[in-house]
């Protein structure tokens, strides 16, 4: 053999070597994508980390610490999800990835409703120039955010940013709009006693509480009027006012209700009706 | 030139074995292995379940259960930790590890009537522990206290006494003070807001009835009388459900802090290497 062709055959040695150890990755890495893709995240997850464990050069490392964590939020296991989306931004090259990573961690922080967090993180990405071309993105997590947090008012102006005649902007405007007056309601029952309750459609509530305070107040007048000051004093403290301040209690958590059953009613059609991406 | 023929000839029949590479036996024990010391013990029992019986030896056979007993699903690991062949190395701990399953799991009674008679100091500790759970008599102070190490005497004594005297409440005495005054039973109990509400919308109720009956106004003298004695009533039941709900706090804070402090301690059962 002469010395080339020596060469030669190492280098053969070597190459077939490489390419021996890149199938069995590249096979690896296809069966959990396959699990993955076939919504068997448990075993997804594990041929994903049996392919880590064994992928000594980290050629995988990134891509596969994303579709675990990918895997994990589908399965609803939202912290591990979170651990596995922050290890492959760290493994990540380039900052469009970090860019896609960081968003899917907001998406998860909305899904947990874990507002704050959500927020400061879409502010890190707004004040960062690396992304200033990403804007509407990051606009419309924000309103995907204060939709989640039950804040429409808020989540209208974010998507407006985007388009006054966005999907979502007419959406967000609309449900605000339907909702009840807290505020409102609890004045109503300050000045009339079960107005609150008839605002919100209550309107045996609203009965109830009117009578109530009309028959403990009447008791406490007449007690006063006939100089049993203590008595009067007593009921009026006791009866009248337990129910006055039970009638501005109540005004405040029908209004409060009511407005769960809009936001609900949106959050529906959101998730059956809505094309867009959801978190 | 023939032998590189025969070199690229050869690599090519390799390549279709490739895909069970990573789930060969010896790699499914080392991933196994990787999984247990990483916490993710139900994945871990996975593979090794996967293994054929040439693969497995002593120290797998002895972490399937200990993974079970980690992850909290203590039957499982009770009748794994029986199945520890007699001549393992593991043997004697898995003895161990299976009456420290059977206190984890709560199986204080079953436990009890195993260990009755056993003298070796590492089970009398699992069995004495059992006792500070059970309603059962105590050992005596001294032998409880002698079979422990000395950092954990000190620790264990308090929880002793308190299992022998513990800071209950009588919700017959509570009942009768809020009896004879509204409202003194929950002072007892330490909930003096409760009673001070409890003596003066009592005592107020009251003085309106007498006051209504006074002026004449006999049915809202009835009416107070009623809201009255509804309070009253309401409140001796109340100090009575109350005492009970103070006695169930005492012996869930005792277990908690029991449970804790012995998870602490692993149950005064020495560790295992492969775990940490």
């Amino acid at each position: 053999m002469t010395l080339l062709n020596k060469y030669l055959l190492i280098l053969l040695l070597y190459a077939g070597n490489i390419s021996f150890s890149q199938d069995y990755l590249e096979e690896q890495f296809d069966l959990a994508k396959k699990l993955y893709d076939e919504e068997n995240y448990f075993d997804a997850i594990t041929e994903f980390k049996r392919l880590q464990f064994f992928d000594t050069s980290n050629v995988y490392l990134s891509v596969s610490d994303e579709l675990i964590a990918q895997a994990y939020k589908n399965g609803g296991k939202f912290n591990e999800a979170i651990q596995y989306f922050t290890l492959a931004e760290i493994n990540s090259k380039n900052s469009d990835d970090i860019f896609r990573i960081k968003i899917e961690i907001v998406r998860i922080n909305i899904l947990k409703r874990t507002t704050g967090n959500a927020l400061r993180l879409l502010d890190d990405l707004i004040k960062d120039e690396r992304w200033s071309n990403k804007k509407d993105e990051i606009n419309y997590w924000c309103g995907w955010t204060y939709i989640f947090a039950d804040e429409w008012d808020k989540a209208t102006e974010e998507f407006s940013k985007i388009s006054p005649d966005h999907e979502l902007t007419l959406l967000c405007e609309k449900t605000n709009n339907k909702k009840y007056s807290v505020a409102f309601a609890k004045i109503a029952s300050i000045i009339l006693p079960g107005a609150g309750q008839f605002y919100t459609g209550n309107y045996i509530n609203g009965l109830l509480s009117l009578g109530w305070c009309a028959l403990w107040g009447y008791i406490s007048v007449n007690a006063l009027i006939e100089e049993r000051v203590f008595d009067g004093l007593v009921v009026a403290n006791f009866l009248w006012f337990r129910f006055y301040r039970g009638n501005l209690e109540n005004a405040e958590k029908f209004a409060v209700e009511k407005n769960l059953q809009i936001s609900n009613e949106s959050l529906d059609y959101l998730q059956h009706n809505y094309k867009g991406t959801r978190p | 030139m023939k032998i590189i023929f025969l070199f690229i000839l050869f690599s090519f029949t390799i390549k279709p074995q490739t895909s069970n590479l990573l789930h060969t036996p010896a790699n499914t024990r080392k991933f196994a292995d990787h999984l247990f010391s990483g916490k993710d013990y139900l994945r871990s029992v996975f593979e090794y379940g996967k293994l054929p019986e040439y693969e497995k030896n002593d120290t797998i056979e002895f972490k399937i259960p200990l993974a079970y007993q980690l992850m909290g699903k203590y039957d499982l690991a009770l009748e794994k930790f029986l199945s520890v062949n007699k001549e393992s190395v593991y043997y004697d701990q898995s003895v161990k590890e299976y009456y420290k399953t059977l206190l984890q799991a709560g199986r204080y009674n079953e436990l009890q009537s195993k260990l009755a008679n056993n003298d070796v100091k590492d089970f009398q500790r699992l069995l004495y522990l059992s006792y500070l759970f059970t309603s059962n008599e105590l050992p005596a102070e001294q032998n409880f206290l002698e079979a422990f190490p000395l950092s954990g005497k000190e620790s264990l004594l308090s929880f002793f006494s308190e299992k022998k005297n513990p800071p209950y409440k009588s919700s017959l005495l509570s009942g009768l003070f809020s009896a004879i005054i509204p409202g003194s039973g929950k002072i007892y109990l330490g909930e003096i807001g409760d009673g001070i509400t409890a003596f003066i919308a009592t005592s107020l109720f009251a003085f309106l009835s007498y006051d209504n009956f006074r002026a004449n106004h006999d049915f809202r003298g009835w009416l107070f009388s009623g809201l009255g004695f509804f309070f009253y009533t309401g409140n001796i039941y109340g100090s009575v459900a109350a005492a009970q709900i103070y006695n169930a706090k005492v012996d869930y804070e005792y277990k908690e802090k029991l449970n804790e402090y012995l998870q602490n301690k692993n149950y005064f059962v020495p560790g295992n290497d492969f775990v940490k």
